[in-house]
C-alpha cells in the first residue's frame, strides 16, 4: 500500500514538473540573484571645475596670520606699556 | 570699569597668541612635511631612476652628432630606459610614467588616481599626505599620452622642488639652452620638445577646451607658438601640426596670483625601449 502511494505521488510529482504551468514552486534556502557584471564607466571624483588645479606654495594664509597677529600683540603691549608708564 | 577693559585687552591677546601659535605650527608642519617629502623623492629617484642623467647626456651627445635619428633608426635600436616602472607600479598602480627634464628639479613618477582627480595634489605616491604632493594628471587624459594635449600638474614649491624649477625657463638664455623634456612610460620613451613658456590665466585647461575639434587645437597650437602674456619664451622654428602632441606642465606663479605657469611641449620622438 505504501509502495502504490508513493508510486502514484511520484508520478503526479512528475507530470506536473512536466508540465511548467503546473510545476511546483520550490523555495531554495540558498539566495539566487542575477549576477551583477561590474559597471563599466569608472567612479573617479571627477574635477569638473572651470580653475586649473592650485598648485601654489600656498601656505599665505598662514604668513598673514603670523604677520597680522604679530602687528597686533605688538600694538597690545605697546599701549599696555603706555598704560602702565602713564600710571607711574 | 578698567578691570573689564583690561580682561578684554587680555582676552584679544590670548587670541592673537593662539592665532600666531597656530599658524606658526602650521608653517611648520608643512616645512617639515615638504622635507621629508623632498627626502622621499630623491629617494625614489636613486631608486628607481639612478642612471635618468648619464642616460640623457649620452643621449644628448648622438643628438648633437648629427646622428640624430630618422623614425627607422628609432625602431632599428631600442632606446634606454632607465626608470624601473614596473616596481614603482607594483608598489602604487596609480604610477604610470617619470618625468625627467634635464638641468631642472623636474625629476618624478608621474600618477593619475582612479578615485579622485586632484589626489595627488596633496599625496605622495605611497598615498600618504604630503604637502607637495606627486606630478599627476587627471583621468580627462590618457595615460599612454595618446591625447592632443596631455597636462601634468605639480606644486610651485618654495624649496625648488617638484615644478618649481619650470620658473627656469622664464629666463630666455636657459629656455634657448634647454630645448627637450622627456617621459619615459613602462615601454616607451617619449621625447618632447620645448615650445614655450609663459604665463596663462587659472584656467582648467582640459575642462576649457574641446581639443577633438580641430580649429580649438589649431588655435591652441597657435596661442602655444604667439602667447599674449609679456613674459613669455618661445622657440621661433618650430611648426605644429594638427596631428602633434602636446605636453603641457601646469604650476602655479612665484610672487602668488591666480594664474599659472605653462611649459608646452610638443612630441618629437616616441621610441620604444628595451
Amino acid at each position: 500500500m505504501k509502495k502504490l502511494f508513493a508510486a502514484v505521488a511520484a508520478v503526479v510529482i512528475m507530470a506536473f514538473s512536466a508540465v511548467p504551468a503546473f510545476a511546483v514552486s520550490v523555495n531554495s534556502p540558498v539566495a539566487t540573484t542575477q549576477a551583477e557584471t561590474q559597471p563599466t564607466t569608472s567612479k573617479v571624483k571627477k574635477d569638473t571645475t572651470p580653475v586649473s588645479p592650485k598648485t601654489g606654495s600656498d601656505s599665505v594664509v598662514a604668513f598673514s596670520a603670523i604677520a597680522l597677529t604679530s602687528v597686533a600683540c605688538g600694538a597690545a603691549t605697546l599701549f599696555a606699556v603706555k598704560k602702565a608708564k602713564a600710571k607711574k | 570699569m578698567k578691570k573689564r577693559k583690561n580682561n578684554a585687552i587680555i582676552a584679544i591677546v590670548i587670541i592673537l597668541a593662539l592665532i600666531f601659535a597656530g599658524a606658526a605650527g602650521f608653517i611648520i608642519f608643512r616645512i617639515v612635511n615638504s622635507a621629508a617629502a623632498n627626502d622621499q623623492n630623491s629617494k625614489i629617484a636613486s631608486s628607481y631612476a639612478s642612471n635618468i642623467a648619464q642616460t640623457d647626456s649620452s643621449q644628448q651627445a648622438t643628438q648633437n652628432s648629427g646622428s640624430e635619428s630618422s623614425p627607422d633608426a628609432t625602431t632599428a635600436k631600442l632606446a634606454e630606459n632607465p626608470v624601473n616602472l614596473s616596481e614603482l607600479n607594483a608598489q602604487n598602480p596609480d604610477i604610470y610614467s617619470w618625468i625627467y627634464i634635464p638641468n631642472t628639479n623636474v625629476n618624478y613618477p608621474v600618477a593619475q588616481s582612479d578615485a579622485d582627480d586632484n589626489f595627488y595634489l596633496d599625496h605622495d605616491i605611497y598615498k600618504g599626505y604630503s604637502f607637495p604632493g606627486t606630478i599627476y594628471s587627471q583621468s580627462c587624459n590618457k595615460k599612454d599620452y595618446s591625447d592632443r594635449v596631455t597636462v601634468l600638474y605639480g606644486h610651485n614649491m618654495l624649496d625648488g622642488s617638484m615644478f618649481a624649477t619650470l620658473h627656469n625657463f622664464s629666463d630666455p638664455q636657459f629656455f634657448e639652452e634647454n630645448k627637450y623634456m622627456y617621459i619615459y612610460t613602462e615601454n616607451r620613451k617619449l621625447t618632447y620638445e620645448v615650445v614655450s613658456a609663459f604665463v596663462y590665466d587659472d584656467r582648467h585647461i582640459m575642462n576649457s577646451f574641446n581639443f577633438l575639434d580641430d580649429a580649438v587645437y589649431t588655435q591652441w597650437q597657435q596661442d602655444a607658438l604667439n602667447p599674449r602674456s609679456v613674459s613669455s619664451n618661445v622657440r621661433k622654428d618650430i611648426q605644429l601640426t594638427k596631428n602633434d602632441k602636446m605636453l603641457v606642465l601646469s604650476t602655479c606663479l612665484n610672487g602668488g596670483g591666480d594664474g599659472r605657469y605653462l611649459v608646452q611641449g610638443v612630441l618629437v620622438k616616441d621610441e620604444p625601449t628595451g
